[in-house]
């Protein structure tokens, strides 16, 4: 199995797990351009508490994600303007060849 | 090794709360070493995510409430706690509330409102002071979801580093 092989099975783990937990997740966007094996995710959020930029919080490796993740929720609104250019990316993040994963992608049971 | 400063001042923040929290002084003086171990902890994993350098971070508001929030996304804290998914969630939820009026004690954040170091004015024009004000957050730190926020505080301290390194 690649390393890419892995690092996507990890993604989709996360984000089927993300989209279980939090409702008011409308969509998981991978950025894979530049991140080697780390995982950055920006998971637009309906609950999320609005910043005006991208701030990240990191999740150490673990077994089912052995690989460090970088997780940056962000309102609807702010993904609006993180597209538009607005609010920019972080230093080394990028869009390019990202991946995107709705909650219709995966036959997701929801957490009360 | 800005984590880590972050993290060494939330904890002493932290024995603080609890070394005045026992003694009969106005309760404004314990929740105010509260309120910093909460926003230095939320500003400690914000900084390890980097994204944002220490000096943004300063600026950076309901930092531990937001962290609250996405954790609950961490499967290996669900690990830890030995709690499954809804678990946690709920258990994550009840302390949002709490974690943001804590938070929010700061002057920077509460708008002229109740906070634990300067003294403000409501609409009727009457002037608090933080040493004899009667905090509601008091109260609600000796209930169940109150409790559960300050046992989580001290974990993710006590954790940092197997979660976050």
């Amino acid at each position: 199995m690649t390393e890419n092989h892995n690092l996507e099975k990890a993604v989709r783990f996360l984000a089927q797990d993300n989209f279980a937990v939090e409702d008011g997740l409308e969509r998981i966007v991978w950025l894979r351009h530049g991140a080697g094996d780390k995982i950055r995710l920006i998971e637009v959020n309906r609950n999320g508490f609005p910043v005006g930029r991208i701030e990240a919080f990191y999740f150490a490796p673990f077994e089912e994600v052995p690989f460090e993740t970088y997780l940056a929720d962000v309102t609807p609104e702010e993904w609006q303007q993180i597209l538009s250019g607005e609010i920019p990316l972080p230093a080394g993040w990028s869009l390019e060849g990202s991946k995107e994963f709705l909650r219709s992608d995966f036959e997701v049971e929801r957490v009360a | 090794m800005w984590p880590d400063a972050y993290l060494e001042q939330a904890r002493s923040d932290w024995q603080m709360w609890q070394l005045i929290r026992a003694q009969k002084l106005p309760d404004c003086h314990a929740l105010h070493y509260l309120q910093m171990t909460c926003e230095k902890l939320g500003k400690a994993f914000l900084i390890r995510g980097r994204t944002i350098s220490p000096q943004q971070a300063k600026q950076s508001h309901v930092a531990f409430k937001r962290f609250l929030q996405v954790v609950s996304r961490n499967p290996m804290l669900r690990n830890l706690l030995k709690m499954t998914a809804s678990q946690l969630k709920a258990h994550i939820n009840q302390l949002l509330p709490i974690a943001e009026t804590v938070e929010r004690l700061t002057p920077a954040l509460a708008h002229d409102g109740p906070n634990v170091e300067y003294p403000w004015e409501n609409p009727n024009r009457e002037v608090h002071v933080p040493v004899s004000y009667n905090f509601q957050v008091v109260h609600e730190l000796r209930r169940p979801p109150g409790m559960n926020l300050l046992k989580t505080v001290d974990l993710v301290q006590q954790q940092f580093y197997r979660l976050f390194t």
